[in-house]
């Protein structure tokens, strides 16, 4: 299987080890991740100018169209963004009409799936509905050789993946259950809690430090309180917000660790740690 | 003796050129308070190996493309034998006793390399020529002679060269000195042989031509033997220099008379003297200045925050403009729909160095570094393809600290620090590249007409529960200040600013009103509000002084 693998912009300079983790676990699975020449998805633009992050994402879609593949992302900001682009280049005809016209130049070309259903339209998958839905998750628990031990788990959802749903169409945005279903089978026993689906503080870290700090300090204690041993994360902005600095002294605190999911998979289906190591 | 003025001379020039240019960036800009970290650790913070392999063999400009590797490969190793074999022979000769410029191996290593730095300066010109028409359609004002002089100065060298040779092979004046000088032959001792002996079998041009069926060839060949042929072999090795002198010869007796071969001469030595003294001020002080960078270590996520206050003249001056990191950036889309250029790598460092020797020189030209510098994701790409080895995420952090100390901060410190009157006031400037508009949800009652007020998404905010103190309006009350039309001041309130875009309230909403996206859309007017502010308060300062 062959998918256009988009690590987005923060993996390759600051968390290493999330992307050689997705990349050994995918290895792993047989799939084989296709590397294009991928820009930024536009969400750090999205509150700067709609149209640049709207063309962002509708460039990275073209670019993957013209190779026939779909997009896999192991980012929710990224995965939110390709879909947020889809839905404003499909409601903005003036959006769209610019986009087109700047893409044409470039040998590029986009038709979003609504207007043309049988078309070659790339299919934009989150690692964790890839995992779900194009490997299958029958096939996964027949490769888990090394289960975790039962801990009590918390999961962080990561946001833009789930809200707005109409956009997004990821999972059920206040109950969802994809994410559960793939930890349970490594083992580990997820919990409810009652953050699970909040925000964990990113996207302000740089703006307002303090009050991204005091967003995740919450998160974590209220998840020490439910007796939770690890926080499990499947986005990029996500990991970024719990492995920072300040973040680290306030999860040795409250004795929890932040893991992502990727690292959790590959530990089951016996990758050496050191290659995941980044 | 002038020799060694002028070259003391330019010596000295050159020297003031690198104190120059370290002086060029401004005391203010070298260091900030903040977390600074002192030189010495940076200095020691070197990898041997990226030092030695990308300033011997410009590994990383092999990775990052091929053929120009090649052409540049071309040019520093013609350059380099030029430099130690032929412009330093006074030295070099000393060292080996068997080196003399007139015998065939070395005219014929001379012409080489020469070909090669002149063929490969031509390419560098054709591609500068190619860029320059590619980024004029995307609006570039820069012409094709912006950091070419270098170029040119060097073709000339070494076009002086070839001609300054192909003249001495021809010139029978220069024959006639060379003669006094070291064999003192006369007529009777056989003179007019070896002349016709050169003007045979070494392009010797005479002014009256000598018939060669009775000339004796023979003793001219005894007296070349002995007098000539230790140092000069026949010129055909020097492939460039015998063809030219070849095309020249039906002028060649007009030229020698007019000794145009002296002119040359101090034409090629002025030339190479011109590029030292020129050296420190052009774009070839990356020969200084990319073995530096190349020493350096990559910051990582980890260290970029302590040395963010390092702005060195070395990172600065290290760039070609070679433009490898533009075609890599992440955020080259926002480019294409903005157009604001100093996104793009090649560009942005080019008004950091001005930046940082001139402070906040041009209102608009920082408002677009600004703008730019806050869309770069700091991926780290271009850092990665940087033949250079410039750090350059270390530079665009540094960029941002330069600015806020020199007092233009990012739009959302701008937004939050400007007082209701002054942001509300209608901005009559022009738009700033980077903030493009067009009517949104804000602008459309219907999008938030529906608001009963019920306060649902400002209970689901994580932004209104954890920031109590501090956030002022919740997201029921934007909507009511929209409804009251006073979205320019909605756009300056902190629940804008500071929305972490988690979507909780567009998603409970009952009325189904895209509270998220109204947000968004607020900050992207604040973004513009903000950064014409800040280009007029500059530009009112600037008036004041």
């Amino acid at each position: 299987m062959r998918v256009a693998y988009f690590p987005g912009c923060k993996i390759d300079f600051v968390l290493g080890d999330y992307g050689s983790a997705v990349e050994t676990v995918m290895a792993q699975l047989g799939v084989s991740l296709v590397r294009l020449p991928f820009s930024c998805c536009g969400n750090p633009s999205r509150g700067k100018n709609l149209e640049v992050s709207v063309f962002s994402a509708i460039k990275n879609l073209a670019l993957a169209a013209k190779y026939g593949l779909d997009i896999m992302t192991p980012c929710k900001c990224c995965f939110g963004q390709l879909k947020q682009g889809v839905y404003w280049y499909e409601t903005r005809k003036d959006l769209r009409d610019n986009i087109n016209r700047i893409l044409a130049q470039e040998g590029l070309f986009y038709t979003p799936p609504s207007r043309d259903p049988g078309s070659h339209s790339p299919v934009i998958r989150h690692l964790l509905s890839f995992l779900l839905h194009d490997i299958g998750i029958t096939r996964l628990k027949e490769k888990i050789i090394r289960p975790w031990e039962p801990v009590k788990t918390a999961l962080q959802q990561g946001c833009h993946a789930l809200r707005p749903y109409g956009v997004t169409g990821f999972d059920n945005p206040f109950a969802p259950k994809m994410f559960k279903a793939l930890v349970e089978i490594t083992g580990l026993r997820v919990i409810d809690w009652s953050k699970e689906t909040s925000c964990c503080g990113n996207p302000i870290a740089e703006d307002h430090k303090e009050l991204s700090l005091k967003i995740l300090r919450h998160k974590v204690e209220d998840a020490a309180r439910e007796g939770a041993a690890y926080i499990c994360t499947a986005c990029t902005h996500c990991q970024i917000q719990y492995q920072g600095a300040e973040a680290l002294h306030i999860l040795a605190k409250n004795k929890i660790s932040a893991v992502s999911y990727p690292f959790i998979l590959g530990t089951c289906l016996g990758i050496p740690l050191g290659k995941m190591g980044g | 003796m002038i020799f060694r003025i002028l070259l003391y001379g330019v010596l000295v020039i050159f020297l003031i050129g690198l104190v120059y240019r370290f002086r060029s960036i401004a005391r203010k800009s070298r260091f900030f308070e903040r977390d600074k970290e002192p030189w010495a650790k940076k200095i020691f913070n070197f990898t041997a190996t990226g030092f030695l392999f990308n300033t011997l063999f410009q590994i990383k400009l092999f990775k990052a493309g091929k053929l120009r590797w090649l052409v540049h490969g071309l040019v520093i190793s013609g350059f380099s034998y030029l430099l130690v074999v032929h412009a330093l022979d006074d030295v070099t000769s000393m060292m080996f006793s068997w080196y003399q410029p007139g015998i065939g191996p070395f005219r014929f290593l001379r012409n080489l390399a020469g070909v090669g730095v002149g063929l490969g300066c031509i390419l560098f010109l054709v591609r500068r020529m190619n860029r320059a028409r590619n980024i004029r359609e995307t609006g570039d004002k820069g012409g094709l002679f912006k950091g070419t002089v270098s170029i040119f100065l060097i073709l000339s060298l070494v076009g002086s060269g070839f001609l300054l040779e192909a003249l001495r092979i021809i010139s029978e004046p220069r024959f006639d000195e060379m003669v006094e000088e070291y064999s003192g032959l006369d007529e009777a001792g056989g003179l007019n042989e070896l002349r016709a002996y050169w003007a045979r079998n070494y392009h010797l041009v005479l002014k009256e031509a000598i018939p060669f069926a009775s000339a004796d060839f023979e003793t001219g060949k005894a007296l070349n033997q002995e007098y000539c042929l230790d140092c000069h072999e026949r010129p055909d090795p020097a492939f460039v220099s015998s063809f030219l002198a070849g095309g020249i010869t039906p002028i060649g007796n007009w030229l020698a008379r007019f000794r145009v071969d002296l002119f040359l001469y101090w034409f090629h030595y002025g030339a190479g003297l011109l590029l030292l003294a020129f050296l420190p001020f052009s774009r070839m002080f990356h020969l200084v200045a990319v073995p530096v960078t190349s020493a350096w270590k990559k910051s990582t996520h980890v260290n970029l925050k302590k040395q963010m206050g390092l702005l060195e003249i070395f990172s600065l001056t290290a760039c070609t403009n070679c433009g490898f990191c533009s075609q890599v950036c992440a955020v080259y889309p926002n480019f294409q729909i903005t157009g604001n250029r100093e996104i793009l790598p090649h560009v942005k460092i080019d008004v950091v160095k001005t930046m940082a020797g001139k402070g906040l020189w041009d209102a608009r030209a920082v408002a677009r570094l600004r703008s730019g510098n806050d869309d770069c994701t700091r991926c780290g790409r271009c850092g990665d393809i940087c033949p250079s080895g410039i750090d350059l995420v270390r530079l665009w952090t540094a960029a941002d600290h330069l600015m806020e100390s020199l007092g233009f901060p990012d739009n959302c410190t701008q937004a939050l620090g400007t007082s209701f009157d002054i942001w509300t006031q209608p901005f009559p400037l022009p738009q700033v590249p980077g903030t493009g508009s067009s009517p949104g949800l804000a602008d459309r009652v219907a999008a938030f007409e529906h608001c009963v007020q019920c306060t649902i998404c400002t209970n689901a905010c994580p932004v209104v529960a954890h920031d109590l103190n501090q956030n002022d309006l919740g997201p029921h009350q934007i909507m009511n200040l929209l409804r009251l039309g006073r979205k320019q001041m909605a756009a300056g309130s902190r629940m804008v600013w500071h929305c972490l875009t988690c979507y909780a309230c567009q998603e409970l909403c009952p009325q189904g009103i895209r509270v998220a996206d109204i947000l968004l859309e607020l900050r992207a007017q604040g973004h513009r509000t903000a950064e014409q502010i800040k280009v007029s308060q500059l530009t009112n300062q600037g008036s004041d002084k």
